[in-house]
């Protein structure tokens, strides 16, 4: 009987205490993709896969000529700003957010992106969909010369996109001169050059002056891929490895070139080597226009 | 119903029960507040930091630098136990979100947002941001882990307690089912078997201290009282038995006794009555044959009168008796102190009993032992009588043989006669009880001998009074011994080494007064007895017959005389009056009362009435003198 009493007792306690325990979590199985870089053949048997949403970043006179089977068309220069003195630059975070809304693109949606030709078309809107929160992107190794190679189908017809509701998750990798001069002086950031040599050495510029940011190394976008008549490859994970053996991976790395869309190619190979990144995408054009920023011409 | 439980289910219900209950109500009310106000605080603390976020969210919504993003991240980063974070437009778009490592995004339409709900854990809140209009919402989702982990805390803390006050409880329950319970269960148990069986098991089994020790000690100490106690019942009882049977058996003696008295009482009677009517018979028969005295010859007279005569004595002396034992039984009969002869008794008694002795054939002796004192002080008429029954007695119940009287001093404080006979005897079962009274040694034997009975009685309770002793030895039929002694104070000097022969002597002779005596007398008979004895005494008698005359007499016709002697119960005036009427007159001279009523209370009467002494009637002879010297003595010294 006082047993009884007294488990009746301790019921009433836990009643009280415990009511909000139990967590439920029922997340649906999202579709993802199997790595940032995907085969044409990989894309060919996952063309009617509704989860995936694939982007041609060429210009929409090449995507009208012909393009990928359900594609829809997203040049890459309408990621760029309207503004002033900044048509080089990305679009603000509400601007894109519009965009991205607007090209169908949701945060539950796999990306594929191809481009033809240079890598850094494809890997420019990579890294604006990765730096507003999509993490669920990759992108078809060999470009649309690449699909065309394997005689995969193509169409002519534009596929209008169905707007969704994007919602911007930023992830900070993107920095601005302000936060670059900061990184001058940290140890943990690597200031990486994405131009090509003689940019780096100050024999030519786009810029106003010449030279490089100091500290900054040198890695062209270039020697991260390889391109020919069958498409625009990047380097396999091995050769970037030992490319880039240089850069230590617990540091951040800063990565500049002229206007910053080839940075974004460097960018995608720290990705695919697990180095945290960020783009600096006012570059060089900006960083030499101001003055009061310091120039290196000093080679090592 | 409560009463019906044991008493440590009462205790718990009624103490311990109530305390708990209360305990674990105030920890659920603790926690329910304590969470609350966790929870209240945490959205407090949000709030404020989202204040702080003003800022940043404006430069978004109005600029939108890419640069805000990391900013803003940063920011978000920075507070506690945010999960996601999600910046809407003022039309409720969502523009930017956060989340925290491991989160996924989750859009939530706008209008289902609400502020301050907590959902799967999480705190959700929104807030709206305002400058002139307000330009964005933030909805914040925090985790409320943290929060759970401390609400874990205070359930495990206070569980804590709660088993801690659980197990202090049934500690104490323990101690006093140890201490109390226990010990009274025993208690309760002892004295079930105690009713039921008796004594079973033993009390000092149950070890308690304190009060229950003290009451196991009462009532091992009360049981011990009544085990005691039946003990002296059963004892009492057994006792009570024995006296019921001892009474029963007394009662039933008593009974037997009282039967035996009354049936001794009623042959009493019908030996008195026999014994009364005997005499009287032959007074009447022959009273009537003198009546006719002309055909009788002188001689035949004379033997008729002097059968009379013995027949009268023998009726006198049956209703002395029965006077004497009247006056016993009310222990009435009183003693007198005055100095005695015992030769003389002795001598008397030697020369009556002499005649019967020789007319039965047997001897009769006296033997004296000296010294004897010549004088004793007590009652000669007393001693006397008691003589004269043993003594005929002795003669009574001996047909052949000897009757011996022995006196003797066997200390110099005691007198003793004995007298010893060679008569039937007494059986040994019969001895004590000569001496009740209404009893012979058997029934049968009065009708053989003569006799009322109650000489032995009288004899016995009269010596008893002289301060004496009456004892009798016998063997049947061989003969008796009674053994009379007195205690005596006499002179020494008045002690005899032999046989005073004057005394013996000087018995014979009468005393010689020359004096005047009037007797008032109705009896002619009586008055010839008077004059007779007085005539022998040298005395001058006048007679009168009533009082009348005699007040007459001595008023009237002026008589000389020296002393009265006056009968009492008389025809026209009784000795009273008389008496009276000459003491009225003045007449100072002795006047003795003459009474036959010798009843108890005659004497105060008469020396109401004025009668100087008292005698009654037969006149004793000694008594007689006695009175006559005294009274004329005193009168001649004054004359």
């Amino acid at each position: 009987m006082v047993g009884r009493i007294i488990v009746v007792l301790f019921l009433i306690f836990y009643c009280g205490c415990s009511k909000n325990e139990q967590k439920t979590k029922t997340q649906k199985e999202q579709f993802k993709l199997p790595s940032l870089l995907l085969e044409t053949s990989w894309l060919k048997e996952n063309l009617q896969n509704k989860n995936i949403l694939i982007l041609d970043a060429r210009t929409k006179k090449e995507y009208l000529e012909d393009h990928i089977p359900g594609a829809i068309s997203f040049p890459v220069l309408e990621l760029n700003s309207k503004a002033p003195g900044e048509e080089k630059n990305l679009k603000n975070i509400l601007q894109i957010n519009e965009l991205f809304s607007l090209k169908g693109i949701s945060n539950d949606k796999a990306i594929v992106i191809y481009a033809d030709n240079h890598m850094r078309t494809a890997s420019r809107l990579f890294w604006a969909l990765e730096l507003h929160g999509h993490q669920n992107t990759g992108i078809l190794n060999g470009g649309f010369s690449g699909w065309l190679s394997s005689s995969y189908p193509v169409e002519k017809k534009e596929n209008l996109p169905q707007r969704s509701q994007f919602v911007t998750r930023h992830t900070g990798s993107v920095v601005d001169k302000i936060e670059v001069n900061r990184a001058l002086k940290k140890e943990d950031v690597i200031i990486v050059d994405s131009r090509s040599k003689s940019e780096y050495e100050g024999k030519k510029s786009k810029g106003k002056r010449k030279g490089h940011i100091p500290t900054a190394e040198l890695f062209s976008a270039s020697s991260s891929f390889s391109s020919n008549e069958n498409g625009c490859f990047m380097k396999d994970v091995d050769e970037l490895k030992s490319l880039y053996s240089s850069i230590d991976k617990s540091k951040k790395v800063y990565l500049y070139c002229n206007s910053g869309r080839s940075a974004t190619v460097n960018y995608l190979a720290m990705r695919l080597l697990g180095i945290d990144a960020a783009v600096y995408d006012g570059s060089w054009l900006e960083w030499s226009a101001d003055e009061k920023l310091p120039v290196s011409t000093e080679v090592e | 119903m409560m009463s019906e439980k044991p008493l440590y289910q009462r205790l718990l219900i009624v103490a311990f029960l109530p305390v708990v209950a209360i305990f674990v109500g105030f920890s659920a009310y603790f926690y329910r507040v304590e969470s609350d106000n966790l929870v209240k605080t945490l959205y407090l603390e949000q709030k404020v930091l989202l204040d702080s976020l003003s800022r940043d969210v404006e430069e978004l919504t109005l600029l939108g630098r890419q640069t805000i993003g990391s900013s803003l991240n940063e920011r978000l980063q920075k507070f506690p136990k945010v999960c996601s974070s999600i910046i809407y437009t003022p039309t409720g778009v969502p523009i930017f979100s956060y989340l925290a490592e491991g989160e996924t995004f989750n859009n939530r339409p706008f209008a289902s947002l609400k502020s301050g709900e907590i959902n799967d854990g999480r705190l959700h809140i929104l807030k709206e941001y305002k400058g002139v209009e307000t330009f964005a919402y933030i909805f914040l989702e925090v985790d409320l882990e943290e929060i759970d982990k401390q609400r874990q805390n205070y359930v495990k803390i206070l569980s804590g307690v709660l088993f801690l006050f659980f197990f202090l409880v049934f500690a104490i329950m323990y101690f006093l089912n140890l201490q109390i319970i226990r010990p009274l269960n025993k208690l309760s148990q002892f004295a079930n078997d105690y009713h039921k069986y008796g004594k079973v098991s033993e009390l000092d089994e149950i070890k308690a201290g304190g009060e229950i020790g003290s009451v196991v000690e009462a009532i091992s100490e009360m049981l011990g009282e009544i085990n005691k106690y039946e003990e002296e019942q059963k004892q009492n009882v057994l006792s009570l038995e024995e006296k019921v049977k001892e009474r029963t058996k007394e009662l039933s003696h008593a009974k037997d006794l009282a039967e035996a008295a009354n049936q001794s009482k009623s042959n009493f009677i019908a030996n008195m009555s026999h014994e009364i009517r005997t005499p009287m018979t032959a007074i009447l028969g022959f009273s009537k044959l003198l009546a006719d005295k002309d055909d009788l010859s002188e001689e035949e007279i004379q033997k008729f009168v002097r059968n009379i005569n013995d027949s009268s004595s023998h009726l006198m002396a049956i209703i002395n008796d029965i006077l004497d034992l009247s006056k016993i039984e009310a222990e009435k009969l009183e003693v007198e102190r005055i100095k005695t002869s015992i030769f003389q008794i002795i001598h008397k008694a030697k020369v009556l009993m002499d005649k019967s002795a020789e007319n039965k054939g047997i001897d009769f002796s006296l033997d004296i032992s000296y010294p004897i004192p010549e004088y004793i002080n007590s009652d000669p008429v007393r001693v006397q009588q008691i003589l004269f029954n043993l003594i005929g007695n002795a003669i009574k119940f001996t047909d052949e043989g000897k009757v011996t009287i022995l006196l003797s001093m066997p200390n110099n404080k005691c007198l003793e006669f004995r007298i010893i006979d060679t008569g039937i005897g007494i059986s040994e079962d019969k001895l004590q009880n000569i001496f009740k009274p209404f009893t012979q040694a058997d029934n049968s034997i009065s009708r053989t001998f003569d006799g009322t009975g109650l000489g032995l009685t009288i004899s016995r309770k009269l010596a008893e009074l002289l301060g004496g002793d009456l004892q009798v030895e016998s063997q049947l039929n061989e003969g008796s011994t009674f053994i009379f002694s007195l205690d005596l104070e006499f002179e020494p000097e008045s002690l005899l080494m032999e046989a005073p022969d004057q005394a013996l002597e000087k018995q014979e002779d009468y005393y010689n007064f020359d004096v005047e005596v009037l007797v008032v007398e109705d009896n002619k008979m009586n008055q010839m007895l008077l004059k007779k004895i007085l005539k022998r005494r040298g005395i001058t008698v006048n007679v009168v017959n009533n009082g009348q005359e005699a007040v007459d007499f001595v008023l009237q016709e002026k008589q000389e005389f020296d002393l009265i002697l006056m009968d009492i119960q008389m025809p026209i005036m009784d000795g009273f009056t008389a008496t009276k009427m000459l003491r009225d007159a003045g007449i100072d001279k002795p006047i003795i009362a003459l009474s036959a009523n010798a009843m108890k209370g005659v004497e105060g009467s008469c020396e109401e009435a004025g009668f100087d002494d008292y005698l009654t009637k037969p006149i004793i002879t000694s008594e007689f003198d006695k009175a006559l010297i005294k009274h004329l003595e005193t009168n001649e010294s004054l004359s």
